[in-house]
């Protein structure tokens, strides 16, 4: 069974509203893999800060607004 | 899933998987007449040679069939989720490997065998190498 890191995010949504960005682009602007992109999408791997806030960056948007933690506190 | 899903990485374990598990069995094949009673055929290590020459070629040919086929991933550097991938399945086996040589020394202690048998430390870093790869190809697939 697949393992489920407790932070979510919205990068699918997000490369669909910016010109229906693929995740190979975004793994190429990161300097990532296209895996690694899909298994952030599907949360199975928590990114380092240094990526998040890249991703952020990319989208033009603040840290909270792609991720958001959903674990208990 | 098929082999096409499979990223670089994925399919270079896969092949070192599959080179080892041939190793081990060759070297299973090689130490079967010790536990037939024929000590004496575990003194011969020319046939431990030719296993790791085999899987040195098993090796080569099976990363070459890969790397041509991905040759843009293959030249690329390790991001940071196969990097963790990696460290976290070495930190398995070296704990396999490990508990396999602690208990195989307190065995040998214990009944008095005052010989490291070179197959037995062989066979238990194939098959903490086995778990290696396994544990790479698990959390490529689960998460990590």
């Amino acid at each position: 069974m697949a393992k489920q890191i407790p932070i979510s995010n919205n990068i699918k949504t997000l490369r669909f509203l910016n010109e229906e960005m693929t995740q190979q682009d975004l793994a190429e602007k990161l300097g990532l893999t296209r895996q690694t992109i899909a298994a952030i999408e599907q949360r199975k791997y928590s990114p380092s800060l240094e990526v998040a806030f890249k991703i952020a960056k990319i989208f033009d948007k603040s840290l909270e607004e792609v991720f958001r933690f959903e674990g208990i506190d | 899933m098929t082999l096409k899903d499979l990223s670089f990485r994925e399919k270079s374990a896969l092949v070192t998987l599959v080179a080892l598990t041939a190793l081990l069995i060759f070297t299973l094949n090689i130490i079967w007449p010790f536990f037939s009673g024929y000590e004496e055929a575990i003194l011969e290590m020319k046939p431990l040679w030719g296993a790791v020459i085999f899987f040195i070629v098993l090796q080569i040919i099976g990363h070459s069939v890969v790397a041509a086929r991905n040759a843009k991933k293959a030249n690329a550097n390790a991001d940071e989720r196969e990097k963790l991938i990696v460290l976290k399945s070495n930190f398995y086996a070296s704990h396999v490997l490990g508990f396999v040589v602690i208990c195989y020394l307190g065995i040998s202690m214990l009944f008095q065998i005052p010989f490291l048998s070179i197959y037995f430390v062989f066979i238990a870093f194939v098959v903490a190498e086995m778990i290696n790869c396994i544990s790479q190809l698990i959390l490529f697939q689960r998460g990590v």
